[in-house]
């Protein structure tokens, strides 16, 4: 009796247990190794995808710092072009070289979203090396001006001093930066030295 | 009244050992399940990662080209200040140079000068002196020089002295120096 309880006990533990096995395998083989197999893929292609984020992230990372580096070289220069003038301003800076200066616009072109707005500006100076010192200063002015012809200078004998008329162009730029720059903080003014 | 010496048990259809790997089989499957799902949940967080990954791919190409743009831009307006500022130095360079010509033999009183004309008026003991002092620079100068002479009562003369065509004092168009760089 007890043998074949034995017996009995072995082949239905034998069975179930193969039963085991195979239910295992089937399910594994069947559902499991699949999704196994689609979230190796995945998770490659998604890897795949980061490695070209940080490439191109990378990519971003040196524009930005050759804006920055741009800018922060020329900044004066971008900051003379986008300030803006008008002939109250002008005459107030040219008071400091010249007297009874008097301005006046005479137009205002637009090429390349820079306006062009032409001023005449004239007064007594008090020698033409004070004229001609200033046509250097307009390269220090806050403002983008090109000093421009005609250029008349007369000896004024009544004042003693050099009467002059001459043109000033200043440029002013009408740029509209793309929303992504503005957004992105990475406008000219926002990497002032 | 009882027939048995022994008390009844509860049979089952299947044994105990049955049930066990039944219980085994069932946890089995359901382990699986369960794995499997949590594959799936990771397969669609890796899929949304990706889809993020990527949006993040377009956006940083979009602000890639956005930024070139505008450092295109800014370098476009930095040279147009230079070509200003080198404008402005060349000016000054020829007016200095102007009244450098003028000798101190002759007073000059008034100066107009413009892209292509120069008018001179002044003051000048002799023809000769204007001539020999002045004029030959102009002449080196300028194509065209033509004078005209007033005698004054003291023998001096007032002169207007009108020159054209000065190729150095005519203003860089940047334009056409992009378009001759191209």
């Amino acid at each position: 009796m007890n043998n074949d309880f034995n017996a009995d006990f072995i082949i239905r533990n034998l069975v179930l247990f193969v039963v085991f096995i195979i239910v295992c395998v089937f399910c594994t083989v069947t559902f499991l190794l699949p999704k196994v197999e689609e979230y190796k893929k995945q998770a490659l292609r998604t890897k795949e995808s980061k490695i070209v984020f940080n490439r191109v992230n990378q990519d971003y990372q040196a524009i930005e710092a050759e804006l920055r580096n741009l800018v922060v070289q020329k900044y004066v220069f971008l900051a003379d072009l986008y300030n803006v003038a008008d002939e109250e301003k002008i005459q107030a800076y040219l008071q400091d070289f010249f007297t009874h200066v008097e301005v006046k616009k005479l137009s205002t072109s637009l090429d390349q979203q820079i306006a062009n707005t032409s001023y005449q500006v004239i007064g007594y100076a008090p020698s033409t090396q004070h004229i001609q010192d200033f046509i250097l200063s307009a390269n220090k002015m806050p403002y983008f001006v090109r000093v421009d012809l005609p250029l008349k200078m007369e000896f004024d004998e009544k004042s003693k001093q050099i009467y002059f008329v001459m043109i000033l162009s200043l440029k002013n730029s009408l740029y509209q930066e793309h929303q992504i720059i503005l957004d992105n903080e990475l406008r000219f003014d926002h990497f002032k030295p | 009244m009882a027939y048995s010496f022994i008390r009844p048990k509860p049979k089952s259809i299947f044994k105990r050992v049955t049930k066990i790997w039944v219980g085994y089989i069932i946890l089995a499957v359901l382990f699986i399940f369960a794995y499997e799902k949590i594959l799936e949940i990771q397969i669609v967080n890796k899929i949304n990662e990706q889809t993020s990954v990527e949006e993040n791919v377009e956006s940083i190409k979009l602000k890639v080209i956005v930024v070139k743009d505008y450092i295109e831009r800014l370098d476009y307006e930095i040279k147009l200040g230079e070509t200003i500022q080198t404008q402005n130095e060349m000016l000054k360079d020829a007016v200095a140079n102007l009244f450098k010509l003028i000798p101190h033999q002759i007073t000059a009183h008034s100066m107009e000068l413009n892209y292509n004309r120069l008018v001179i008026k002044g003051l000048t003991p002799s023809k000769e002196v204007y001539k020999f002092l002045l004029e030959a620079p102009l002449r080196a100068i300028f194509t065209e020089t033509r004078v005209e002479f007033y005698p004054l009562i003291s023998g001096w003369f007032n002169f207007v002295s009108v020159n054209r065509a000065n190729p150095i004092l005519k203003p860089i168009n940047t334009q056409d120096k992009d378009k001759n760089d191209e």
